[in-house]
């Protein structure tokens, strides 16, 4: 599986462990997953953007 | 605050019968069987949906090959991964024996038995040379991390803490009693 592949199963199971953790009712658990899940893959992405002009250093 | 269960308008129970009941055989339950807490509790659906998530979790690590840590004295930060990985419960007992070949949850200091700790650190490293190691790692250290946190949260619903907490923060008049939606 590819990188992003796995980033975005990790953030869909944490997601939906936090949903049902912290909510209990099926409409905000689903707005708390969307919330959740977004924030990761988008926070994730922007992050990946910001650190793309410094490569690790030796890298390939 | 009462420890039984009340009868709702429909006959149904509205409050959760496991308020300040004793916490830890439900804790000791959640940590040896992720989600087991909360079914002890009577919280099927949130049982299910943990444990399918933590085992899910648990089994991508160990089919990417990750490694679960073991306490380095010369990487102090390394005792909070491993005690992250104790939170899968058996389920560590498992990756471990993938991870070392046996029950290492220490790796020896190089000063006291050098031999023993390369002899550990070798066979890691066989692991660590898996492309997908480090994504492996990480699930394995979600999966663990998300079991503690279903002890503390079963814990929380046994003293009485969070259902109420719960109600507050989600409250819904026809559901007033907290109870859980399947």
């Amino acid at each position: 599986m590819s990188h992003l592949l796995l980033m975005v199963a990790h953030a869909g199971l944490v997601s939906i462990f936090f949903a049902f953790l912290t909510r209990e009712r099926p409409g905000p658990r689903l707005r708390a997953f969307l919330f959740i899940f977004v924030g990761m893959l988008a926070g994730a992405l922007a992050l990946a953007w910001l650190m793309y002009p410094y490569p690790v250093q030796g890298g390939p | 605050m009462t420890a039984t269960a009340t009868a709702g308008a429909a006959g149904q129970e509205r409050e959760e019968p496991a308020a300040t009941r004793s916490p830890w055989i439900p804790c000791l339950a959640a940590w040896l069987l992720p989600g087991a807490g909360h079914l002890l509790l009577g919280r099927v659906a949130q049982g299910v949906v943990f444990a399918a998530v933590v085992v899910a979790s648990f089994a991508m690590g160990v089919s990417l090959e990750g490694t679960v840590y073991a306490s380095d004295p010369e990487a102090p930060l390394s005792r909070l991964a491993t005690l992250a990985n104790l939170g899968a419960g058996p389920l560590d007992v498992w990756a471990r024996m993938e991870t070392y070949g046996g029950l290492t949850y220490t790796i020896p200091d190089s000063r006291v038995d050098a031999k023993g700790r390369e002899q550990t650190l070798r066979r890691l490293r066989e692991k660590v040379a898996s492309q997908t190691h480090a994504y492996g790692r990480t699930f394995l250290l979600t999966a663990g991390l998300m079991n503690l946190l279903l002890v503390l949260d079963v814990f929380d619903h046994c003293i009485g803490r969070k259902g109420s907490a719960a109600r507050r923060r989600d409250p819904a008049p026809e559901a007033a009693g907290g109870t859980e939606t399947a």
